[in-house]
């Protein structure tokens, strides 16, 4: 069932805010539907939300150096009390 | 902070709390002070930095408050008011905006990529050269990326962390994106990935 007073250009334009979890509720199930029936829209949701993961699964996932946790903790030890 | 005085704690329950709930954030902390110093030394000092400032508050800091965002916004902070001024690139506050929108798909699809292979292309890119392509982006344009995509915080945790207005979080955002495709689209033209 398609809005004809939602077009691609909106649809387009929402579509990162959408991925972000950041769209209202209301158009964000607009958007859902004009994706669910327009195929070249959704290709480009589809690659927006791959890049989103890909940045996600290769900018992550470092390990803190073991001593830096080491250092950190007898910085913590030596500290008198801490302040509020 | 806010609300009634915390209720008297004594420093070793105190110091346990932080290091349950804090110490265990460590490597994501780590992750992001690489991606905003860019060498593992100042990465290494950022963090410890960032630790000793939130040991120092955490007696200030309410329990069941969003610890995660505290802590970055400490990072974030650390970062701009002692390592930034280190870094050998110059500070780019304008961003790049001659970037057409969408550039990344339409640059993949004219080349007839399927849109299965669009992310192999992508996923063959390895993970160095995506972190080198993130860090390549100019501060401004880079922390709301990092913070966003790979540390998966709301635009109005990233507003509160950077101390920006939402709208130009979002701005940021997507500009940094843009430009993150067109590095990323160099970054595979060299190696190979995709015909220049």
């Amino acid at each position: 069932m398609g809005d004809a007073s939602y077009n691609c250009q909106q649809a387009l334009r929402e579509i990162e805010r959408f991925l972000d979890g950041e769209l209202e509720t209301d158009l964000e199930s607009l958007l859902q539907r004009h994706l669910d029936d327009c195929q070249p829209c959704m290709a480009r949701a589809d690659f927006q939300r791959r890049m989103k993961d890909l940045i996600a699964a290769k900018c992550g996932g470092d390990d803190a150096p073991p001593d830096l946790l080491v250092r950190i903790r007898l910085m913590i030890e030596e500290r008198d009390a801490p302040t509020g | 902070m806010r609300g009634e005085t915390a209720t008297p704690t004594d420093d070793a329950a105190l110091r346990e709390r932080f290091e349950r709930d804090v110490m265990p954030l460590m490597s994501g902390l780590y992750g992001a002070a690489l991606r905003m110093t860019r060498n593992s030394a100042d990465a290494e000092d950022l963090v410890q930095d960032t630790y000793l400032r939130a040991y120092r508050g955490f007696a200030g800091f309410q329990e069941g408050t969003n610890l995660k965002a505290w802590l970055y916004r400490i990072l974030t902070n650390s970062f701009i008011s002692t390592y930034r001024k280190n870094q050998r690139q110059p500070q780019i506050v304008e961003g790049p905006d001659d970037i057409d929108e969408w550039y990344l798909f339409d640059k993949l699809g004219a080349r007839n990529v399927e849109d299965s292979a669009e992310s192999e292309v992508l996923g063959r890119i390895p993970d160095e050269a995506v972190k080198a392509a993130l860090e390549s982006l100019p501060e401004n344009f880079r922390l709301p990326v990092l913070l966003a995509d790979v540390e998966g915080f709301s635009y109005k945790e990233i507003a509160e962390i950077m101390r920006t207005p939402i709208g130009t979080v979002m701005s940021r955002l997507h500009r940094g994106r843009k430009a993150l495709e067109k590095a990323l689209w160099d970054t595979a033209k060299e190696r190979g990935l995709v015909d220049g």
